[in-house]
């Protein structure tokens, strides 16, 4: 009898391991999943795209421009970062920072900024983009914020 | 006898302990697929290729640093004007500064009999490369299919009239530019 509920013990063991180690598993998986789903990865590329695409789009004016990019309330969660020839969005959470390159050109300069405090947090911050030209024919972008504190590194 | 029957039950439970392990590397495979099918409907990026192809186009038919004709004196970029001497690899490498099949281009004047062609490239070794990609994802979006993965290339292709601005001739401009999908 003993030898017989040593064999079934066995048996449960391995079960009870095999059931614990897919729950471990699976929980790992899903909570990764979950995160993905109420994490911001979305909203970071997107923004770093769209201010990308605008600076590249800011390029081809053939002329002096300033242009008023709002970024809404997305100041109060992330950080932006333009500088190296790119646009880095970046998070304090633990959450990956996301950047998205821009590509520039030998004739126009692309100033440095970057955002790190917003004053009022209930209105939305907009990104003041401005292109002008020296007489030389060469060009700088640079850049200022409205209801931010930013800085040009 | 009852040292065989011993034996065969020794038999069994090793042989159970051994079919254990690839049943849990099953059960994890199972799982880990099962969550790469879940991932494979979240979206977190954004395809931003075909814009991008559009506006870097536009930049080198109309930003001065481009190929249009552009007066120094005055600071007035004239669109619809291609200056010939613009038209080279070199001007074009200076206009976007582009790493290495992050972007190519190609542009193609002839005049309105399409005879006497002048091709120039920005990353002509990439180009080639890409186009046949590119004309098959073009083939697949007017077929509103979807078409996946990271390999795609967005061509943005335009057609105009110009004039060359040393000879005052007209011409046609054919322009495609290629960006892939990051």
């Amino acid at each position: 009898m003993a030898k017989r509920g040593q064999y079934s013990n066995t048996k449960i063991w391995f079960l009870v391991a095999a059931v614990l180690l897919a729950a471990v598993a699976g929980f790992d998986l899903l909570s990764d999943t979950q995160q993905r789903l109420s994490g911001t990865l979305l909203e970071k590329n997107f923004i770093a795209r769209d201010v990308a695409l605008t600076i590249e789009a800011l390029y081809a004016a053939p002329g002096d421009v300033a242009y008023a990019y709002d970024l809404k309330k997305y100041m109060n969660k992330f950080f932006l970062n333009i500088g190296d020839g790119k646009v880095f969005v970046e998070a304090g959470s633990d959450e990956g920072d996301v950047s998205y390159r821009v590509v520039g050109s030998d004739k126009v300069i692309l100033s440095a900024f970057k955002i790190y405090r917003v004053i009022d947090r209930d209105k939305p911050v907009r990104l003041i983009m401005s292109k002008k030209f020296n007489d030389d024919g060469t060009a700088i972008i640079s850049f200022e914020a409205e209801n931010a504190r930013g800085t040009n590194e | 006898m009852q040292g065989e029957l011993m034996n065969k039950k020794a038999q069994t439970v090793s042989f159970e302990m051994l079919m254990w392990i690839p049943r849990i590397v099953y059960l994890i495979l199972i799982i880990i697929a099962t969550t790469g099918i879940i991932y494979a409907y979240i979206a977190t990026n954004v395809s931003v290729g075909a814009v991008e192809s559009h506006i870097l186009l536009h930049r080198l038919q109309h930003s001065p640093e481009g190929i249009a004709e552009f007066d120094a004196e005055t600071k007035r970029v004239y669109p619809g004007f291609v200056d010939a001497a613009k038209l080279s690899e070199s001007n074009l490498k200076a206009a976007l500064n582009a790493e290495n099949r992050e972007f190519a281009a190609r542009f193609v004047i002839s005049d309105l009999n399409d005879e006497n062609k002048e091709v120039v490239y920005f990353d002509r070794q990439a180009y080639g490369v890409w186009a046949p990609v590119a004309a098959f994802v073009g083939i697949q979006q007017a077929q509103n299919a979807e078409t996946s993965g990271s390999g795609r290339k967005f061509a943005h292709s335009e057609a105009r009239y110009t004039y060359i601005s040393d000879s005052m001739q007209l011409s046609k401009l054919e322009t495609v530019v290629i960006t892939p999908d990051e």
